[in-house]
């Protein structure tokens, strides 16, 4: 599964509060819709592969 | 309605929340129809709900709701959203639903109700906020890392 997390707390924030577990990707608020387009896009896509690949 | 689970099986049952998006129906409907008997459910000691799948699905079928929103989706990126923000979390799962890919989102407003489905929904994506009441998406993503179905 894939993890994305959202918000508007800094880098530091996070990493005083224990930071994030490896592997997940972070977007930092005001939420972009272009961005996630693209995100969803590649997702997809990376499905197909792994479908079509022997 | 009972007060303990006939048996405690993750994938048997659901949150109100879940079963409300499984069955087209508002989280109101789903407590009336709890109330009513026609669905299967039974309380934490912590006093959520918990709705049984098989009862859902009988529910399903004697609707003639033939196609299960599961089969329906096949195929579809899974997206389990997590997000307090009503305005945010409305926004996204809008543009989830609008837009061209294959996306099926189900949206949450908090992490606690987010643990108690994620096993029936087996989301392909979660996407969550950090600062949330109650289990925050730290202790979300902390708890999902540490339970080798999610992991």
């Amino acid at each position: 599964m894939t993890c994305l997390v959202i918000s508007a707390l800094s880098q530091e924030d996070i990493a005083a509060r224990g930071g994030l577990p490896e592997g997940t990707i972070f977007m930092a608020k005001p939420v972009n819709m272009q961005w996630f387009n693209g995100f969803f896009t590649a997702l997809i896509a990376g499905r197909q592969v792994e479908l079509h690949t022997p | 309605m009972q007060t303990h689970p006939p048996h405690d099986t993750l994938q048997d049952y659901c949150g109100t929340t879940y079963a409300a998006k499984l069955l087209g129906l508002s989280v109101g409907t789903i407590q009336t129809l709890v109330e009513k008997n026609e669905l299967q459910a039974w309380k934490t000691q912590g006093g959520h709900r918990r709705i049984s799948m098989p009862s859902i699905r009988e529910y399903q079928r004697k609707h003639n709701m033939l196609m299960s929103p599961n089969e329906s989706r096949e195929g579809r990126l899974k997206v389990l959203l997590v997000e307090d923000d009503a305005v945010t979390r409305d926004m996204l799962k809008d543009f989830c639903n609008r837009c061209e890919t294959p996306v099926d989102c189900t949206a949450m407003s908090s992490g606690l109700e987010a643990l108690i489905d994620m096993a029936s929904i087996q989301p392909d994506v979660l996407i969550a906020d950090l600062n949330m009441p109650g289990v925050d998406g730290f202790e979300l993503l902390r708890t999902i890392r540490h339970t080798p179905q999610f992991a």
